[in-house]
């Protein structure tokens, strides 16, 4: 049985910061989805990030580099 | 009856197509509120936006896209900067040259917040001493206010200099680019701007109700207060405004269509290069004003150095009121031009033209030359029947 994935979120504190990883997290070929942020995570009604867990250290790497805080990084 | 359009330091016409079919389609799709949900077409729209602080970052040497915050255009970019760093006791250094953008705003905060200013006095072709900032500045002094390039004489400051000295003071330094932007490269690193207002539907081609105010590092979140506290989109559950940019300063929604047009004028603008933009204002300002050159009873108000000059400059016709000569050109023959003081009283006292004003002569990107022989040949004709009168 194939082995189920796993996902994780970034909770951004602006949507423009999601924007700005997606588009730096695009240009290095990380696969990922804005969707809402999940009401049981927040009560934010903005943007989380999804991307796939295995490349949970891309994603750490890639806030630092565009230089955005994030609220934060959870596990799905 | 030709009709020709000399206006552009009003706001830019006619608009390059891709700006028009910008605005066309994404009012078409996505169409939707950016930042403000989670599904498909407000995503698509937030990208837009965010794509759009991308290329203004890019543009003027900003490092981080998140500190372009959009306003409505530059008036509203420089409200937000001096009522929102100036407190009480603080002083300001501005210049002769300034729009009332800068002028009513800092005339309010005098009288009724007790902020001071000094005004650096430019020559009447524009010239200003950057050492003159340095001299004006006291122990309260929190800001420099300069405006990049007069509109009604076309003159540029000197605003790298004035930079300089900014950082040398500890001074935040605001720089109006309401008709320098889109002409002249403007690199906030390099000419060390803390604050720079942008309008998007003059010089960057872009439609009118958009323009942006772009923060360096120096202006700290908390230093800033906002206009406008409204919604953003974000932190939903909490009752106060974001500490955060670009949301602290970005309440209600956005005019979307228009930053869906500015960034095509931003792209039009790269794509047709600045250098290019430049020389054709140039070589227009030229031809204008040797074809007037000389002309009995013409005055041309312009910069002092060709260098230091946009497509834009001023004149007056001995015998000739600027209103009868607006009404005549426009109504005789089809040329749209803006007459008067154009919301600069201080810049017309400072060349000598106040209260009366001038003829302003504002040519773009699209202006033919046949279109400046036809206003050359226009004016010497007014100017004719009247001395014959």
């Amino acid at each position: 049985m194939p082995e189920k994935e796993v996902f994780g979120i970034v909770l951004f504190h602006s949507v423009s910061s999601a924007f700005r990883l997606e588009r730096h997290l695009k240009s290095k070929n990380i696969p990922l989805k804005l969707m809402p942020v999940p009401r049981h995570l927040d009560s934010d009604c903005g943007t989380s990030l999804r991307f796939f867990w295995k490349d949970s250290d891309a994603v750490r790497e890639g806030i630092k580099i565009v230089g955005i805080e994030v609220k934060e990084i959870l596990k799905l | 009856m030709k009709f020709i359009y000399l206006d552009n330091s009003a706001t830019s016409w006619p608009k390059p197509p891709e700006v028009i079919r910008a605005v066309k389609a994404f009012m078409e799709y996505p169409g939707a509120s950016p930042s403000r949900g989670s599904h498909r077409m407000s995503v698509e729209a937030g990208r837009m936006a965010y794509e759009c602080r991308e290329e203004m970052a890019d543009f003027f040497g900003l490092k981080d896209p998140l500190r372009v915050v959009f306003t409505l255009n530059a008036t509203e970019s420089i409200n937000t900067a001096l009522f929102g760093i100036l407190n009480p006791g603080d002083h300001v250094v501005t210049t002769s040259l300034e729009h009332n953008a800068v002028m009513r705003p800092l005339n309010f905060l005098r009288d009724k917040r007790s902020v001071e200013y000094t005004v650096v006095r430019s020559s009447e072709k524009g010239e200003i001493d950057p050492d003159d900032f340095r001299k004006a500045v006291k122990k309260n002094t929190k800001m420099f206010a300069v405006n990049h390039c007069s509109n009604v004489i076309g003159s540029l400051a000197p605003v790298k200099e004035i930079g300089e000295i900014s950082r040398e003071r500890g001074v935040l330094f605001l720089v109006d680019s309401a008709q320098s932007a889109g002409e002249f490269r403007i690199d906030m690193r390099d000419m060390k701007i803390d604050l720079l207002a942008v309008t998007g539907h003059k010089l960057l081609y872009g439609p009118m109700g958009i323009g942006a105010l772009l923060l360096s590092d120096r202006v700290k979140e908390k230093e800033i207060r906002p206009l406008k506290r409204g919604g953003t989109g974000s932190f939903s559950a909490e009752e106060c405004q974001p500490s955060f940019f670009p949301d602290r300063l970005e309440s209600g929604t956005m005019n979307a269509v228009g930053v869906a047009g500015l960034l095509a004028g931003l792209r039009w603008i790269k794509k047709t290069g600045l250098e290019e933009i430049l020389k054709e204002a140039r070589k227009k300002f030229s031809r204008f004003t040797e074809s007037l050159e000389g002309m009995p009873g013409l005055k041309i108000y312009r910069s002092f150095s060709p260098q230091k000059q946009s497509g834009t400059f001023s004149v007056t016709v001995e015998g000739v009121s600027v209103s009868d000569a607006g009404y005549v050109l426009d109504e005789n023959y089809g040329i749209q031009v803006r007459v008067g003081l154009h919301c600069s009283p201080s810049c017309h006292r400072t060349i000598g033209t106040y209260p009366e004003g001038t003829i302003r002569f504002a040519p773009g990107y699209f202006t033919g030359e046949d279109q400046i022989d036809y206003a050359v040949k226009a004016i010497k004709e007014i100017a004719g029947k009247c001395k014959n009168a």
